[in-house]
């Protein structure tokens, strides 16, 4: 197993059409035997794991059945959310539990953020070569 | 940089008046969000910003699902 990995900035056309290589990271996603393989945002700057409405569906989360998240907002304000906690893969590195707030919102990509995905791995940043490198904690 | 007596100023305002300079901001930066530069993509989750209560909340649930698992 490597104990670090490399991955570049990518531009992601769907999520950021400003044509701007951007950290997302390939992730695969997985609940009771569904997969979503993404491309997901590495943000230090979020305080949560985002999942959009379309992939938490996918993943088989019931809106309903989810518990509210109280008082997570977003540049709009208030952003309506439920926890959802799902098995995240990177690389061959062993399956992390990683909740998120799964929002109602379609057009945003998956995003990675201090809770709790910094929490399993040491991100470092490099702009200046255009690559972030990942070590699971 | 906002000016140290705007804000004193809108510290002594009463509950309403607080409430009206809301609006008055919501309504200006929903004409700014028009103004932004073509290509520049806007998402309300971002950045996303959580309370405490939003954080242990998921923190919880992710113990749960472990101990569960």
């Amino acid at each position: 197993m490597a104990d670090k990995l490399v991955f570049p900035y990518v531009i992601n056309q769907r999520y950021a059409p400003d044509g701007r290589a951007r950290p997302f990271l390939p992730i695969s996603l997985s609940n009771r035997g569904r997969v979503v393989q993404t491309l997901a945002l590495v943000d230090s700057g979020a305080d949560m794991n985002v999942l959009p409405h379309d992939v938490g569906s996918q993943l088989g989360g019931i809106w309903d059945e989810q518990q509210e998240i109280v008082g997570l907002s977003g540049i709009a304000g208030e952003v309506e959310s439920r926890a959802f906690v799902v098995d995240l893969a990177v690389g061959n590195w062993p399956i992390t539990n990683l909740g998120f707030a799964w929002t109602r919102e379609a057009d945003v990509p998956v995003v990675l953020g201090q809770i709790s995905f910094f929490s399993h791995f040491k991100v470092c940043f490099m702009r200046s070569s255009q690559q972030f490198e990942l070590e699971y904690v | 940089m906002i000016a140290r007596s705007l804000l004193d100023e809108l510290q002594q305002l009463n509950r309403e008046e607080k409430i009206q300079v809301i609006q008055f901001l919501n309504d200006e930066l929903s004409d700014d969000a028009d103004k932004l530069p073509k290509g520049a993509h806007v998402f309300k989750t971002w950045p996303t910003i959580a309370s405490e209560e939003a954080i242990s909340t998921l923190k919880r649930l992710e113990e749960e699902f472990k101990d569960s698992g």
